[in-house]
């Protein structure tokens, strides 16, 4: 850290979320505030955010969580290539995903959304050296942007079903909405999107394949932040879809399948990291069905298992960054020890592992007791499936803690290094392993009216939130929690026999990176068939073809006239004489067998129609038109001078001919018509007869064509302008091309 | 093409369609002429110099490569519709200081915008093919 | 009157396009010089025709003299003629370029950029 613009730029990163996190809470006022800018009003879209329990519950997570891991990442991307990058990508993804929570508009809220997916693209692919990380992130993205534009359509629907794209004004209007019948396909729209970002059941592997971020990423977007977007939508869209069977059925199959499922996954890792992302999808997993549930025991679990998870997971991701670097390996085998070298690691591990395992009197408890009542008023399933899905993370939790640290070091374990003296890898797991076990002891009333009372009160229609307690005495919630102590530390015991036969178990099942893989593959085929078919570098082809289509679109006009208008023959002399010598200048250039003949044709053309508008009451378009010819007919000339091979080129064969000529009639007829049948109709003169009267008064010229196009229609004229001087500097780059392939890419004498 | 009378009637009649050509361009808002029309004339101007003589003539002679006319003709039609911006009049409306307005301010864009590329144009084939 | 001129716009793009399906390359450009010449026509045409009444205001007037040549279809043409221009140029530049690089006008013949992958 010798360069000191690099450490001002880090300074800055670590201390913006924190500038942030304090700015939220001062200005915060429960239940809401409303901040507002109009952006694009006649869009109807507004720059408005709002703060309310929900928002300000995950705003401050991400700007509290991304302060710490901001401070991790100083220390822990030192070694790295562009860290100032690395902070910059982690910074905006924070802005990002502070955007995404705080709008309160539905279009706002899907361009955030779209900007933590690329912003997360940046930051997993990171290492874009290494092939998996390229792909992962590229995985990543096609995953949630897929399911994000599924999304943009279900929130277009939404929004044209309420009459606003307000979020606080749909939220209102509350189940109102059910009776409308797109009210299910926006429904399902929305929660593609919400399922793929926060990695559901059957879109769960993008989340383990994007570990091949660094570290601190997956701490932050693949833990605290950014997976749970799609449960903040659900949250927030509660009011609306929260009646329906259909939201019920869907969030809680999903839900406690991928909580299940997942946990299975994770039982089988070897890999802490990834042991720790399938973890991750349990607990998104149950978020969901919490919501599904949408009851008031649930919306509370849902609240307190947010943030208890952010805590001891981010923490938890820490931990094991530390290991990484103290040995080079996550492979908890190889791992004994390292207490001795991270102790302090060890503290943090020690209590977020049991926050995760939902010892008391953590916050993992706490959460996990009214995730175990919210489950029971829905009977037994939900319930096992969650005592399942626990016990498991009881067992990885003991894994974790007890197989790199509590063992003692032996000689095929990996060598390790002192890492903590760098306060900066050990301080920020300490905190949020504090965080932990102060929030449930010390601030559980002030968690409640900060965070769960708002919440519930907008995401509820009847809000009757009771008081959350630690501790409610005996009952059948924290029997559950005994149940489930001891069946964790059984699958911990029986790991080793377990685990193989798990494997066994689920090796034949297809997985969900292949099925993606195959997807893409499926896609890339097709984009190669059909660039085969259609772009196979026959010019003349694409020209008929071209053609071909356009005489297909003008031959609808052909269909669809009844009876042919009148026509009006009030022709002077001078009508004739210019009409035949324009047709006969036409045939000319076709029949022509030199070029020069064709050029000369061509200027006659040009001087005809020149005459035609000075005829017909359009001097100044007669003078351009004239000029131009005069300069197009010059540089054909220059050019054509230049080209003596241009003059032996074949013609197409004669049958080919026919075809063409068919065409060319084709097109010419259909034009005829639709001309003839718009000059027929009636014309509405009324923005000429605007222009012809306020050309005076309003813009002080009488030369009414040139008042339209330097006044009234100016933006036109302006674009006009641009596009010349592009075309002009396009010119020079052709020509200028020419010298730069001489110069370097042809040997003198090879001929061409 | 180097004929006497030829090159030194070029010079006269450059001259005087130049002199047109800003002529066309003044009265354009109330008779038949215009930044577009005005502009095609002095290119026809400047192509009859560059056949009497060489491009590398008509360069000298414009001070300033085509590109830098075709540059300031944007930013001039540009500079006369934000104008009205500091008037608190939307972009690109008219404002009027008796007989001389922004309108006329930004045909004289282009005018110039027409001219430099047309020369840019011109010039390069000229010099590239020959 | 518009009859007689919708025929020839018709006509002169059928030519054009005629010219468009060809080979040679020159050609190919001079049957996209014909067909927007045609198709500038049409927009006036559409717009309707008038004889000898200019949309000028007299210098004494505050409206021009009554029956007017509608000039709002003039200012597109205008427009649509510059803009034309300048891709016309592009163009011809871009056919003298394939054709020095090619060695051949024949548009058929010329499909190095497309195979060279």
């Amino acid at each position: 850290m010798h360069n000191p613009t690099l450490k001002l730029w880090l300074a800055f990163c670590a201390l913006l979320p924190l500038g942030i996190f304090l700015l939220i809470s001062a200005s915060y006022k429960p239940p809401e505030s409303l901040l507002y800018w109009p952006w694009i009003p006649s869009l109807g879209i507004d720059f408005s955010l709002r703060l309310d329990g929900l928002s300000v519950l995950f705003a401050s997570l991400i700007s509290g969580v991304g302060f710490l891991v901001q401070l991790y990442a100083i220390a822990y991307m030192k070694p790295y290539k562009g860290r100032g990058a690395f902070h910059l990508y982690l910074t905006l993804f924070m802005l990002a995903m502070l955007g995404l929570v705080l709008a309160d508009n539905l279009l706002l809220l899907f361009v955030f959304w779209e900007l933590t997916t690329l912003t997360s693209y940046l930051l997993i692919g990171f290492n874009h050296e290494q092939e998996k990380s390229r792909k992962n992130a590229l995985q990543a993205m096609l995953v949630t942007g897929s399911g994000g534009l599924a999304m943009l359509a279900g929130l277009i629907i939404l929004g044209e079903m309420a009459g606003t794209y307000s979020l606080s004004a749909i939220i209102t209007q509350g189940a109102s909405l059910s009776q409308h019948p797109w009210f299910t396909p926006s429904l399902l729209l929305i929660l593609l999107g919400a399922f793929t970002k926060s990695a559901q059941f059957p879109f769960h592997f993008w989340l383990p394949g994007a570990m091949a971020a660094p570290t601190p990423v997956s701490a932050y977007l693949h833990s605290s932040t950014m997976v749970k977007a799609g449960v903040y939508l659900l949250a927030r869209l509660l009011p609306v879809y929260g009646d329906s069977t259909l939201w019920f059925t869907l969030l809680c199959s999903a839900g406690a399948f991928t909580a299940l499922w997942c946990a299975l996954q994770a039982y089988r890792q070897t890999d802490l990291k990834l042991m720790l992302a399938f973890s991750t999808n349990v607990i998104l997993g149950q978020l969901v069905m919490l919501i599904g549930i949408g009851s008031s025991y649930a919306i509370t679990a849902a609240l307190l298992l947010i943030a208890a998870h952010s805590f001891y997971k981010a923490g938890l991701f820490m931990v094991v960054g530390n290991i990484d670097k103290a040995t080079g390996t996550r492979e908890y085998h190889e791992l004994a020890g390292l207490r001795a070298v991270l102790a302090i690691s060890f503290t943090a591990a020690l209590v977020t592992a049991a926050s995760k395992a939902g010892l008391p009197p953590s916050f993992g408890f706490l959460s996990k007791e009214y995730l175990y009542k919210a489950g029971l008023e829905f009977g037994w399933l939900l319930s096992g499936t969650m005592l399942l899905a626990n016990a498991i993370m009881v067992a990885l939790a003991l894994l974790i803690v007890i197989k790199p640290f509590l063992r003692p070091h032996h000689a095929k374990a990996a060598p390790m290094k002192a890492v903590e003296h760098n306060q900066l890898l050990w301080l920020p797991p300490i905190v949020l392993a504090l965080l932990s076990i102060i929030v449930p002891l010390a601030l559980l009333n002030w968690y409640q009216g900060l965070v769960i009372d708002p919440a519930a009160e907008v995401m509820l229609s009847t809000p009757q939130v009771k008081t959350v307690k630690l501790w409610e005495g005996l009952n059948l919630p924290l029997l559950l929690s005994a149940l489930t102590l001891l069946l964790g530390i059984l699958l911990y015991v029986g790991y080793p026999r377990l685990k193989p036969r798990l494997d066994q178990l689920m090796s034949g099942l297809p997985s969900g990176p292949a099925v993606y893989q195959y997807l893409l593959d499926a896609v890339v085929k097709l984009a190669n068939w059909q660039t085969r078919l259609l772009q196979h570098g026959q010019l003349t082809q694409y020209s008929l073809q071209f053609f071909l289509v356009l005489l297909a679109f003008l031959s609808t006009v052909l269909w669809q006239i009844h009876p042919l208008p009148p026509i009006d023959w009030d022709l002077k002399y001078y009508d004739i004489f210019l009409a035949v010598f324009l047709v006969i200048a036409a045939v000319v250039v076709v029949k022509a067998r030199t070029l020069l003949l064709a050029v000369a044709a061509l200027g006659t053309i040009g001087f005809l129609t020149t005459l035609v508008f000075l005829v017909y009451s359009a001097p100044d378009v007669a003078k351009t038109q004239l000029l131009v010819e005069t300069l197009l007919v010059v540089f054909i000339a220059i050019v054509l001078r230049h080209l003596s091979a241009a003059n032996t080129v074949p013609r197409h064969s004669a049958v080919r001919r026919l075809v063409h000529a068919c065409v060319a009639a084709g097109i010419g007829i259909s034009i005829t018509l639709a001309l003839w049948i718009i000059t027929a109709e009636p014309m509405n003169q009324a923005i000429s007869e605007f222009y012809a009267q306020t050309s005076v008064s309003g813009g002080k010229g009488r030369n009414i064509v040139n008042v339209i196009l330097v006044d009234f229609r100016a933006f036109d004229t302006l674009g006009e302008a641009v596009v010349v001087v592009i075309a002009a500097l396009a010119t020079i780059a052709i020509l200028a091309g020419k010298r730069i392939n001489q110069m370097v890419s042809e040997p003198p004498k090879e001929p061409r | 093409m180097s004929s006497i009378i030829f090159r030194t009637s070029a010079h006269i009649v450059t001259v005087l369609m130049l002199v047109f050509s800003v002529y066309l361009l003044l009265r354009g808002h109330n008779n038949p002429g215009g930044g577009f029309i005005a502009g095609l004339i002095a290119v026809i101007a400047f192509a009859l110099l560059m056949l009497a003589e060489t491009p590398d003539y008509v360069r000298e002679r414009l001070i300033y490569p085509p590109p830098a006319f075709a540059g300031s003709g944007v930013l001039i039609a540009l500079f006369a519709g934000l104008l009205p911006l500091f008037f608190g009049q939307p972009f690109l409306s008219g404002l009027w200081l008796g007989k001389i307005g922004s309108p006329l301010l930004f045909d004289v864009g282009v005018y110039l915008a027409v001219i430099g590329s047309v020369l840019m144009i011109l010039l390069n084939v000229e010099e590239e093919l020959s | 009157m518009e009859f007689l001129w919708c025929l020839v716009v018709g006509l002169m793009t059928a030519c054009g396009v005629f010219l468009m399906l060809e080979r040679h390359i020159v050609r190919f450009l001079f049957g996209m010089i014909l067909v927007s010449n045609a198709i500038n026509l049409a927009i006036f045409v559409a717009g309707r025709l008038t004889r000898g009444n200019p949309p000028l205001i007299a210098s004494d007037a505050l409206l021009p003299a009554a029956g007017y040549a509608n000039p709002l279809p003039q200012a597109l043409i205008l427009t649509a003629i510059v803009i034309g221009f300048g891709l016309l140029l592009f163009t011809l530049l871009l056919a003298y370029r394939a054709i020095k690089e090619f060695g051949t006008a024949d548009m058929d013949k010329m499909q190095h950029a497309e195979t060279e992958q």
